[in-house]
């Protein structure tokens, strides 16, 4: 499960971005990220292989487009900087590029948010047994 | 390749259209006919659900529930299995409003009749108000900020029999409460004789006999939460007297347009519709736990004739809340800190229904959606977006997500200037996340073969083998939820397939 196919080594440049989207993430290291990550391939796996193809390039486009503004890659940026990068991406004008954030932005959201225990620490406690389990937990059960 | 099957009838797709139309026509096998239901999916068991999100959805949904449209500035979510989007749908039962069945125009199909049928399913599937201590806070919150403002918002009739609360409708009943046609018209259909395969997608469709001939592929895999298809894997050709396409607004448009049988009707794909909308978050104070009850009990849609809108209470789990706020970073972080509590609102748009607006299918045969979110879509949003944010703060919110404004974070203190701060121009296609699941069109009901692919008995002009039962039958959008309208319209359909078979239905 924690083997990534489809992102591969780029695990490593999608690391900054990741951090970036969710700084609860930043410190952490790629083999804490690996279930995230594995999470992120597994979905990504299922699409056609030229979207694959594409997120990988956008991925080493983010990697690479910080040298244009401050002569460094995307994973030497300070955390505010790769915010005000990412940002802007998000904001500009040229909509292949916002949605190129957005598709990676899902995708890494999908690998976080989508973790049961991160959804547990946020207060999401859904259960089969709906109010029942809920008046029970209120009743101190 | 299997020796060739031989039936009278054969529906494509078991969803709100194709289950009701295998029901309706239940009755011709004890006529001595058979009919066969074919599904691409396959059967999935409630009680093996567990409500995980991003394994529940990848269990049902297509693409994961993300569909994108090919500017990928909408996702479609919808599901395959028996049962189709039925399985996933949150069961708000509506009738269809009077001015659209008016406005399509079609001689023989009044509202009244249609409303007549949606009843007769509303009462079939148990759609009921659920009593009051069983709505949750988040919804009361809806109602109560719409009572605040002088609105009114209605309470929706939800279909369920010992519904249990647990929220996890669009995930799949874990209870088996929801009635869908996998609990309600299928069921009903197979005890009377109906055969339904599951695992078994109709690859094309071609003339052939008296009626209608279909290249079938099973797959042989039981279904990771269910069983395995009745018949074994392989390719089977299968001819029918009557055929009937249910598939669904995506897939039946493109299998017409697949098997190149229609060329002669310009409309096929067209005219396509889908509700887009998207979710906005409202924060309080103090825990809201929309994760328990019914996750959906009203709509305010006063202003959907003027404004082109209509708003839902409604609770999203945690990976699509993150999709949908706009934006990331400590503010988004922040913001999904406090999902227990957020107060959730749904805005959905009225798109017109435009011949630009299409299924259309890609070098492998496989349907894609070229849709756009056109000026006056947006706009409804936005208008929509101001109205649920006044909603919002007369409920007491202290902090709105719009995802048209910028900063997105909209606080109390900015109430009086929410037309300065959610704004078209900041409504940025490809940044904002907006979805659908509400489709419409592609193969929409008519009278000229000029604008329209079926008759008003869902036939398909100049092939009378050929019926279309489902969510493309809508010559535009409901402007309500959909599902009960569609199963209306296939019983209507079914009356017209059961006549070529030689069969009055009563
Ligand atoms: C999350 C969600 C919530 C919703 N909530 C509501 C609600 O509360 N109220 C409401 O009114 N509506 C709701 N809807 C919408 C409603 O569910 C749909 O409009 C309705 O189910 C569409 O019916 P259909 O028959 O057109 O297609 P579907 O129900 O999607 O069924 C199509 C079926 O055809 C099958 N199929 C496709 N291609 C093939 C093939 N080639 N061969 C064999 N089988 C095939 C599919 O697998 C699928 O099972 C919701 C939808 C979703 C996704
Ligand atoms: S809220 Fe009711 S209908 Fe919805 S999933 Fe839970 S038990 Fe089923």
């Amino acid at each position: 499960m924690d083997k990534q196919q489809v992102l591969g080594p780029l695990a490593r440049q999608i690391q900054p971005v990741l951090a970036a989207f969710i700084p609860a993430t930043e410190g952490l290291t790629l083999a804490q990220l690996a279930p995230v990550l594995a999470r992120v391939d597994e979905r990504l796996a299922q699409e056609p292989v030229a979207l694959q193809r594409q997120l990988r390039l956008f991925v080493r486009i983010l990697w690479w487009l910080p040298l244009l503004t401050h002569l460094r890659t995307m994973g030497t940026l300070t955390p505010a900087q790769r915010l005000r990068t990412l940002n802007w991406l998000q904001d500009c004008g040229v909509t292949k590029l916002r949605l190129g954030l957005w598709g990676l932005r899902t995708l890494l959201f999908l690998g976080w948010y989508g973790d049961p225990a991160v959804q547990a620490k946020l207060g999401y406690r859904p259960n089969v047994a709906g109010w029942d389990a809920w008046n029970a937990r209120k009743r101190g059960d | 390749m299997h020796p060739a099957i031989h039936v009278d009838v054969v529906i494509i797709g078991s969803g709100a259209g194709g289950g009701t139309v295998a029901a309706s026509l239940a009755p011709l096998v004890a006529a001595g006919k058979r009919v066969l239901l074919l599904e691409k999916g396959g059967r999935i068991d409630p009680k093996q659900l567990t409500g995980a999100e991003v394994e529940s959805a990848a269990l049902h949904y297509a693409h994961g529930g993300a569909h994108p449209t090919v500017d990928r500035t909408v996702t479609l979510a919808y599901a395959e299995g028996l049962g189709g989007s039925t399985l996933v749908y949150t069961g708000t039962s509506m009738t269809p409003p009077e001015r659209v069945i008016a406005g399509w125009n079609l001689p023989g199909l009044s509202h009244a009749d249609v409303v007549k049928r949606t009843e007769k399913f509303a009462a079939q599937n148990g759609a009921a108000f659920i009593p009051d201590e069983l709505i949750n806070e988040n919804n009361w919150l809806f109602q109560k900020g719409c009572e605040a403002l002088g609105r009114e918002a209605r309470q929706f009739p939800i279909n369920v029999r010992g519904c249990k609360g647990s929220s996890l409708c669009n995930l799949g009943c874990p209870n088996n409460a929801k009635q869908g046609t996998a609990q309600v018209q299928i069921p009903a259909a197979m005890a009377q004789g109906v055969e339904v395969v599951t695992h078994a997608q109709v690859t094309a469709l071609r003339v052939g006999g008296r009626g209608g001939i279909l290249d079938v592929q099973v797959d042989g895999a039981p279904h990771p939460h269910g069983s395995k298809s009745a018949w074994t894997a392989g390719r089977y050709v299968v001819h029918a007297n009557s055929v009937v396409l249910a598939a669904g607004a995506i897939h039946s448009p493109a299998l017409l347009l697949r098997s190149g049988l229609t060329a002669e009707l310009p409309a096929i794909g067209r005219f396509w519709t889908c509700h887009p909308a998207h979710i906005l978050a409202g924060e309080h104070d103090r825990a809201i736990d929309g994760f328990v009850g019914h996750p959906k009990s009203f709509v305010w849609e006063e202003r959907v004739e003027a404004e082109r809108y209509f708003l839902e209470s409604c609770m999203y789990f945690p990976f699509i809340t993150a999709k949908n706020l706009t934006g990331f970073g400590p503010d988004h972080e922040r913001l999904m800190a406090a999902y227990e509590r957020l107060q959730m609102i749904l805005v959905l748009a009225c798109d017109d229904a435009l011949p630009e607006q299409r299924i259309d299918i890609d070098g492998g045969g496989q349907p894609i959606v070229r849709y756009k979110l056109m000026p006056k879509t947006i706009e409804a949003m936005v208008r929509g977006t101001r109205a649920a944010a006044e909603i919002f703060f007369a409920a007491g919110a202290s902090a709105v997500h719009a995802p048209s404004a910028r900063p997105t974070l909209i606080e109390r203190t900015e109430n009086a200037d929410l037309n300065t701060r959610i704004t078209t121009s900041q409504f940025l296609p490809g940044t904002i996340s907006v979805s659908a699941a509400h489709f419409m069109g592609g193969c929409r009901m008519g009278v000229s073969p000029r604008d329209s692919v079926t008759s008003v008995r869902g036939q398909v002009h100049g092939h009378d083998w050929l019926f279309v039962a489902d969510g493309s039958l809508f010559p535009t959008a409901l402007e309500i939820n959909p599902y009960l309208t569609i199963m209306a319209l296939a019983d209507h359909v079914a009356q017209a397939v059961a006549d070529r078979e030689g069969h009055t239905l009563t």
